[in-house]
């Protein structure tokens, strides 16, 4: 792993990517569209680097925590504020998010009723069993690398008989907003970095569109320094060839059909829904709900929770907008100012992956 | 909506040093009080501090409350150039508690004292509803004899820093018997008495800090913002053992910022940064101590932390803002 | 949220439970979205459950990539900084 990060390395094929882009007339602009990448991108102080040599990064909408609409988070609060004895779980990023009813941290629960991190989704099937007298209620949030998970956790639950266990489900599909903000055309992309580890689970095919209709090319890369360098490499070369396609640079990881088990177990357990994108909007077909033979494990219809459909953006935040990548993060007023890590006001400075706080933690002042 | 105190307040973070700069320091201040420093130091020679020890479970590999609760005061003291003496210690039980587990803490609080060869000369003892505490909280305070005063004011640029050993064991080791994200790893707290570095105060160190909440980043960005320089560490340099490196990477968490409880970063001068590196390795808890960088004024603004990543790159790093893990010391 | 960390198979229960190791640390991991694991496979980790097998030769073959192109640069570099000298020498004379 270590290899994959070395100084000489990365180096190396800076070098390799500057050749490519000195032949250019002008820099080019990358999406990345995963927050992992983003995180890569800063952790290893690559932006700065890539600049100097005419490639400009901008993020994408690839940040579950902050693409779901406050709405949902709402109704998250308002069940363990609400209810006596509910075990909320859910990743340690959401439980940030500010919203108009606050966050889970500063919420109160009420008696009996609390909110607990987990690692794995399945962690919550075990508070389930050891507390047979309350409703665990896991807030599953995602796109396809972790859907399968949370899938195969209600089914577990399911097969078990567990009657005590729901999710309160925020899962997102990555092809569907692609196409909606190559389609919005507020900024030109010379070119798509896709992310890893949703390919891992979706394959090569998914992207094919954004290559065939709107000629963009694009890489699968890994998220290793090199392995992001790698697939930059090949963007760069697709543009140099005057051709666009769907280059995999992390096959290591990735086949060119996916994993059919996990995508087994995804078509099994839910079925596509329209949904509500914080920033992008509604959004065909985008997001993923349990089929109705599991409704009994669907927290939005077992608590008759009515969620509607995304406006509750706090006043003055440009979150939407970062995450369609048309500003980066210090175009915003509040950013840096009312807006900060410690008392963080849109979604994308709660997230570690977060464009807004990845951008305050790791660069701000950077000359 | 009434404003309530957040776990986070506690986590040793910017909002934790806000809420002391703005309500304690305001509130009581004073010229001791004023410098913020681990331990305050008073007239007479003498160094006085405090530290509350709340630490969920109460027993992980390497050490316990008991063990934590002399070594996080006595390397206050030791940090801030003082000797340590005395220590009170102030128990506060939960209805309940096993017999057999304070016997067990008490006794290893002995041997800590022991260790660090300091004494236990008063205390105190409350016991409290059982559901109103967690088993058992401590309190200690100590006094130490003051050999020499940090001098933050000397720090030039070239100036070197050494960090004493690899960081980030105790959180793991804390994680790990809380039996949280279901790891399994040989990882043990460092938690252990300073008095080894207690010597080189006399060599020139100009000054030092035990990395405990918060990690090496806030440690570093706290001593950066009370000087007119940048500090410049860098990655490849700082030492982390096999098992925080696995653990950190798995969880996606960010080892500079997990505490340690038998750790320290020093500042020295540039001339003498060499000879006292060697010295600081000759002690078992120092093995693996390493210069890991410097003081600039060249890269970066004056109070930044940058960090020159192992590919090369250049980062900012941040005190620490929302807390890893509650509840470690 | 898409963190994954290749990790060495270290143990399979029959419920399709594991644990996998990476650098000395294990952790409890579902291995049932992935076909034909065996001990000693190394397996992509998110969120507690393997998601993909890592090939081996596909990252053997990208590593001995990375270290081609790291040494043909170190040669370049080398080359650059000769002839950086010899321009020097030249000046000088």
């Amino acid at each position: 792993m270590q290899e994959f990060r070395d100084k000489r390395v990365i180096q190396a094929l800076l070098a390799e990517l500057e050749k490519k882009t000195r032949a250019l007339p002008s820099s080019i602009r990358i999406m990345e569209v995963c927050g992992t990448h983003t995180m890569t991108v800063h952790r290893y102080g690559l932006k700065k680097l890539l600049e100097n040599i005419g490639v400009e990064m901008i993020s994408g909408p690839g940040c579950p925590v902050c693409i779901t609409p406050n709405e949902i988070h709402e109704a998250a609060i308002e069940l363990v504020t609400k209810k006596k004895n509910f075990i909320l779980t859910t990743f340690g990023d959401m439980t940030r998010v500010p919203s108009r009813k606050g966050s889970l941290q500063t919420a109160v629960p009420a008696s009996g009723s609390v909110v607990k991190i987990v690692y794995s989704p399945e962690e919550s099937l075990e508070q389930a069993r050891s507390n047979p007298e309350k409703n665990v209620v896991f807030f599953g949030v995602g796109f396809e690398t972790t859907i399968p998970t949370i899938a195969l956790t209600v089914r577990e639950a399911f097969f078990e008989g567990l009657t005590n266990f729901s999710i309160l489900s925020a899962l997102w599909l990555i092809p569907p907003p692609l196409k909606a903000i190559v389609e919005a055309k507020e900024i030109a992309i010379d070119g798509f970095l896709y992310p890893g580890h949703v390919s891992t689970i979706i394959g090569e095919k998914p992207y094919q569109f954004i290559a065939e209709d709107y000629g963009i090319p694009g890489a699968i890369a890994g998220f290793e320094p090199s392995d992001m360098l790698l697939g930059l490499s090949s963007i760069l070369d697709q543009i140099h060839q005057g051709k666009a396609m769907v280059s995999n640079e992390y096959s290591r990881v990735v086949r060119p059909t996916g994993n059919p088990k996990a995508l087994a177990v995804m078509e099994e357990m839910l079925e596509t829904k329209d949904a509500y994108w914080r920033g992008l909007g509604l959004i065909p077909l985008s997001g993923l709900k349990l089929k109705k033979k599991y409704s009994n494990y669907d927290a939005e219809s077992k608590f008759n929770l009515n969620i509607k459909g995304g406006s509750g953006d706090l006043p003055g935040c440009r979150c939407g907008e970062v995450l369609q990548g048309v500003i980066s993060p210090p175009q915003c007023s509040l950013f840096a100012k009312k807006c900060n890590p410690n008392s963080p006001y849109g979604p994308c400075m709660v997230s570690f992956e977060g464009a807004c706080f990845v951008h305050y933690k790791y660069n701000r002042g950077l000359k | 909506m009434k404003k309530k105190i957040s776990l986070e307040l506690g986590s040793g973070g910017k909002l934790m040093r806000d809420f002391i700069a703005q309500h304690i320091v305001k509130t009581f201040n004073n010229p001791f009080l004023d410098e913020l420093s681990d331990s305050a130091l008073l007239p007479r020679q003498i160094a006085f501090t405090t530290d509350s020890y709340v630490v969920d479970p109460i027993f992980f590999p390497g050490g316990d409350i008991g063990t934590l609760c002399i070594n996080g005061t006595v390397n206050d003291l030791i940090v801030s150039g003082a000797e340590p003496k005395y220590i009170s210690l102030s128990l506060i039980l939960e209805e309940g508690m096993s017999w057999e587990e304070l016997e067990k803490i008490l006794k290893s609080i002995k041997k800590s004292a022991k260790k660090a060869g300091v004494e236990i000369t008063t205390g105190d003892t409350k016991v409290v509803r059982r559901g109103q505490g967690d088993k058992i909280y401590i309190n200690t305070s100590g006094i130490g004899k003051i050999l020499t005063k940090p001098s933050i004011k000397k720090i030039r640029p070239g100036d070197k820093i050494i960090l004493t050993g690899t960081l980030g064991e105790h959180s793991l080791a804390v994680m790990l018997a809380r039996g949280d994200f279901g790891l399994e790893s040989t990882a043990k707290s460092d938690c252990a008495p300073l008095n080894f570095l207690l010597p080189f105060w006399k060599e020139g160190v100009l000054w030092m800090r035990d990395i405990t909440r918060g990690g090496l980043a806030t440690v570093l960005c706290e001593l950066a913002e009370k000087t007119d320089f940048s500090l410049l560490i860098d990655e490849e340099k700082i030492p982390l053992s096999r098992a925080v490196r696995g653990a950190t990477e798995l969880l996606g968490i960010d080892p500079f910022y997990l505490a340690c409880e038998g750790r320290a970063v020093l500042l020295v001068p540039k001339k003498k940064a060499n000879e006292l590196l060697e010295k600081i390795k000759m002690d078992p808890l120092g093995k693996k101590a390493k210069i890991i960088g410097e003081v600039e004024n060249k890269i970066g603004k004056p109070g930044e932390l940058l960090l020159s990543t192992c590919s090369g790159g250049l980062r900012l790093l941040e005190p620490l803002t929302s807390e890893l893990l509650p509840r470690i010391c | 949220m898409c963190l994954g960390i290749p990790a060495k198979v270290v143990k399979i229960e029959e419920s399709n439970f594991g644990k996998v190791d990476y650098l000395g640390t294990k952790v409890k991991t579902n291995l049932s979205l992935i076909e034909d694991v065996k001990i000693g496979d190394w397996v992509i980790v998110h969120a507690g459950f393997a998601i993909s097998k890592l090939n081996e030769e596909e990252a053997k073959e990208t590593l001995f990539m990375l270290r081609e192109l790291a040494s043909q640069q170190a040669t370049e570099n080398k080359k650059n900084n000769v002839e950086a000298r010899r321009n020097n020498q030249k000046q000088r004379i």
